[in-house]
């Protein structure tokens, strides 16, 4: 228990860097009418955000500030016993899934928005509206 | 070990408990929106082949 719920901790503060890049995306996204310039526009900016990535994993070991060095990823056996790490992964898969099917989801959506004047989205709802 | 004690988080109840609740309107709401924008999209596409049917 680290006794705070903020501190300018090397984790919090590159996390809360990753948050600004995600409202940052999403105020991008809304602030471009053409939805294909938006995209590409947002596309190039999480590209950029992506340098945010590494940064996040080794600031527990670059700054040695609250958060605690990695306990998981790391070469030797997880320093997590196995009553808290088996629940934890468990749970870390099911978001994943979960965060895949919701991504699927709202492709589809996009991807049938997109391609409406192509003739195989034609097909399939004049297909659908024939039966 | 009682309910009670299991309850009560030792004392954290608010932030384990609230977390919880947050996890989960979160995790039903985006469901619930992707899906919504499914339909609401095969509608928009039904009506545009529709009109683009009557005007060829």
């Amino acid at each position: 228990m680290w006794g705070t719920w903020w501190a300018w901790d090397a984790r919090l503060t590159s996390e809360l860097i990753l948050f600004f890049l995600y409202v940052g995306i999403m105020a991008l996204e809304a602030s471009i009418d053409d939805a294909k310039r938006a995209a590409r526009a947002c596309a190039i900016l999480a590209l950029v955000g992506v340098v945010n990535i590494p940064i996040i994993h080794f600031s527990v070991e670059w700054w040695n500030t609250l958060h605690q060095p990695a306990s998981i990823t790391r070469a030797a056996k997880p320093a997590i016993h196995p009553s808290i790490l088996i629940p934890l992964l468990t749970m870390a898969v099911a978001f994943k899934l979960y965060y895949v099917t919701v991504l699927l989801m709202r492709m589809r959506s996009d991807i049938l928005e997109r391609e409406k004047h192509t003739t195989w989205v034609a097909e399939t709802f004049q297909a659908r509206a024939v039966k | 070990m009682n309910w009670s004690d299991f309850f009560a988080m030792g004392g954290y109840a608010l932030y384990v408990w609230g977390s919880y609740a947050v996890a989960a309107i979160v995790l039903i709401g985006n469901i619930l929106v992707a899906r919504s924008r499914a339909s609401r999209t095969r509608e928009r596409l039904e009506e545009f082949y529709r009109l683009k049917g009557q005007s060829e």
